[in-house]
């Protein structure tokens, strides 16, 4: 897989953070998002393939990946 | 050095919210960036990314890395890690901070922590971090806030625990 040669626009970054923030992520549960101009625009368990999807949409910009966990976290 | 404010972020875990200190990073390896959030846990002795983030998205091979074996008990037992140093750029408004953390990477998938996360050694030497969930009378209106340390204080005149040596 090719590595990603866009650019991070921390602004579109820190917009897509607030709105994911707002989101219900449940369904996205133990799956790898990507977002991009606040939309959900790839899920998978799968990283990869994730990024296989995102390299397919020819966004402008590198979008913000988040991996939903499935359950609490307890160290 | 101004301090840095952030929400706390919401999941759902069964029927409860639970409110987690995200930190809304750029990971960085050479010219490859990652913007994500990582958990600021200050209960882990190191940071730590799952593998699929550094073999996947920033095309490392893990056995190409420096091993180690820790005994990590918040992931179960003995596990084998690999190091990688990444550049971790953190941001509001308009300041910019940028650190070098060495992260542990679990060799096996099923080792793989449930969130990419940023422990004490070294970023707590670093920034102070202030838990806040008590900020108002609604915990969901919490924040965290990191303040970049100064070391104002002269070292010589603290007592140094007699365990750890220069």
């Amino acid at each position: 897989m090719k590595s990603p040669k866009k650019k991070v626009d921390q602004k579109q970054v820190n917009s897509d953070y607030q709105w994911l923030m707002m989101q219900s992520l449940s369904k996205y549960k133990g799956q790898w998002i990507a977002i991009s101009e606040q939309n959900i625009v790839a899920r998978d368990e799968s990283l990869k393939n994730v990024q296989a999807k995102v390299n397919s949409l020819n966004l402008k910009n590198i979008p913000f990946y988040l991996r939903v966990p499935t359950g609490s976290v307890t160290a | 050095m101004t301090p840095l404010s952030f929400a706390f972020f919401p999941m759902q875990v069964g029927k409860d919210t639970i409110l987690r200190p995200m930190l809304p990073v750029i990971l960085k390896f050479k010219h490859i960036e990652l913007p994500t959030a990582l958990l600021l846990d200050s209960g882990s002795d190191f940071s730590m990314l799952r593998n699929d983030v550094i073999e996947d998205y920033f095309q490392i091979n893990i056995s190409d890395l420096k091993k180690g074996t820790i005994d990590t008990a918040g992931i179960g037992g003995e596990v084998e890690v690999a190091w990688i140093d990444l550049k971790v750029e953190f941001s509001q408004r308009n300041f910019t901070y940028e650190e070098t953390i060495p992260f542990q990477v679990p060799i096996k998938y099923e080792k793989n922590p449930p969130l990419c996360l940023i422990g004490r050694n070294p970023f707590f030497y670093k920034y102070r971090v202030d838990f806040r969930m008590g900020y108002t009378d609604d915990p969901a209106l919490g924040k965290f806030i990191i303040y970049p340390e100064t070391h104002k204080r002269d070292a010589k005149q603290f007592e140094r625990p007699m365990k750890i040596k220069k």
